[in-house]
């Protein structure tokens, strides 16, 4: 049982070397004008960056948009990544950049947006009324969480969508967030409480 | 509640405590209500957030994107070479160093490191030899070069000498190749005119190099109503001068 679990751990061990190093070789042929090599690579992680990027940003056209420009910024400076690094580790790290930017362009809009539509989110998320439906509530639930997240500061939801959504490795979150690991555990405990704090009403009610 | 346990609750929540590490803080929360409180919280917080992993699908596509890079003509960044610093930096070091010590000794006249009984004295020239006088006064008291043109018939031919010496003697001006001579009459030889024939016909052009003079002559572009030659004016430096082809 034992060797059949350490020979899984292998297999995975060397696919993802070979993932690596052919990562490697696809971003050196683009480097000297291998477009197709470059489109392998977007095929291949644009739905692991529009992941990340739809928990960032509200809308799926804005996440959209997110992802292409992060993909063309990489592709121009193909140049400077660095082969020890992960392309994936660099790409996010692109993404989260992007984020932040777009957030701090964007936080007066989303801040108009919301007081706007203020009335119709609360009556459909803090509604007072008893809902049947357990499934409604849960959707409610749901809409109340992401509204929460989309709330926190930018630096804050990173952390919390790199490690409790998308489950990267805390030395993976540091490479990407470029910082130690011990500070990028110590960025997750801090996000998590702000969190925390914004959905302890929702929270209480919970049995 | 400690900030300690806090801590421990959250990490608890998110499954990041393993072994005694994690023994240690079940037995915190069984000790301290209010981590233990907390640490539900956390692990209703971990629970929800799972549901928010179903997202929409993309629509993303490589048309697209190909579109931006190629449409647009966007191409990958040269990297910089890595002997780009090597190379540069100790170059602009010894270039900023030189230029410190020029600077430095601007004020003294010895060049550096020469032999004693080579130095060279680098000297202002006297008044005597520059006066601070208008060129014009200085253009009558000097021996005045002597200008002598023709309308040019043919083709121009232009010859510079000095009277003074005339080592090298330069054509006479001819009426039907009509020229323009440039003479000055300062003490100085005309071994140093060099002159180079482009060709040898009257059709060609002779150009002559003005000899090392204290005076210059600068032709201008309007005519003497006299002669029909282009006008002429000595001066005896060029800094005021605007000079252009």
């Amino acid at each position: 049982m034992i060797s059949a679990q350490s020979a899984v751990t292998m297999k995975s061990t060397a696919v993802k070397h070979l993932d690596q190093d052919n990562d490697l070789a696809l971003v050196r042929r683009a480097r000297e004008g291998d477009f197709g090599a470059f489109e392998t690579l977007f095929e291949r992680y644009r739905t692991m960056v529009y992941r990340f990027a739809y928990q960032m940003v509200p809308r799926r056209d804005d996440a959209e948009d997110l992802v292409q420009e992060a993909f063309v910024r990489a592709y121009q400076n193909l140049a400077k990544y660095r082969d020890e690094a992960k392309f994936t580790t660099w790409l996010l790290r692109i993404v989260t950049n992007l984020c932040t930017d777009q957030a701090r362009m964007s936080n007066r809009r989303t801040a108009l947006e919301q007081q706007e539509a203020a009335g119709a989110l609360d009556w459909m998320t803090i509604g007072t009324l008893e809902d049947p439906v357990e499934n409604l509530e849960e959707n409610r639930r749901k809409i109340a969480l992401r509204k929460a997240l989309n709330a926190l500061p930018s630096h804050h939801r990173t952390v919390i969508v790199l490690r409790d959504l998308e489950e990267k490795e805390y030395p993976e979150i540091a490479q990407i967030l470029g910082c130690t690991v011990g500070g990028a555990k110590l960025r997750v405990l801090r996000a998590r409480r702000a969190l925390r704090d914004r959905i302890a009403p929702l929270l209480e009610g919970r049995p | 509640m400690k900030r300690k346990n806090e801590d421990l609750a959250t990490q608890l929540a998110f499954g990041e405590l393993s072994g005694e590490a994690k023994t240690a803080a079940e037995r915190t929360m069984n000790e301290d209500t209010s981590a233990k409180a907390l640490h539900a919280e956390m692990a209703a917080m971990r629970e929800d957030l799972q549901a928010l992993k179903e997202i929409p699908e993309h629509q993303l596509s490589t048309e697209r994107l190909r579109t931006r890079i190629l449409a647009e003509g966007l191409k990958p960044a040269k990297a910089r070479t890595p002997w780009f610093g090597v190379v540069w930096g100790p170059a602009s070091a010894f270039c900023l160093a030189f230029a410190v010590y020029l600077l430095a000794h601007r004020g003294e006249g010895v060049l550096p490191n020469a032999p004693s009984g080579s130095s060279l004295d680098i000297q202002a020239p006297s008044s005597a030899e520059k006066p601070s006088l208008p060129s014009e006064a200085i253009a009558k008291n000097r021996s005045a070069p002597v200008i002598s043109s023709t309308m040019p018939a043919k083709a121009s031919k232009v010859a510079v000498s000095a009277d003074s010496s005339r080592q090298n003697p330069v054509p006479e001006p001819t009426r039907d190749a009509g020229s323009l001579m440039v003479a000055s009459k300062a003490n100085k030889p005309v071994g140093a005119l060099v002159a180079a024939k482009t060709s040898a016909n009257s059709a060609g052009q002779e150009i002559a190099l003005v000899p090392p003079s204290d005076a210059l002559v600068l032709v201008g572009a309007d005519q003497d109503e006299d002669t029909g030659a282009q006008r002429a004016t000595e001066v005896t430096d060029s800094h005021n001068e605007l000079i252009s082809g």
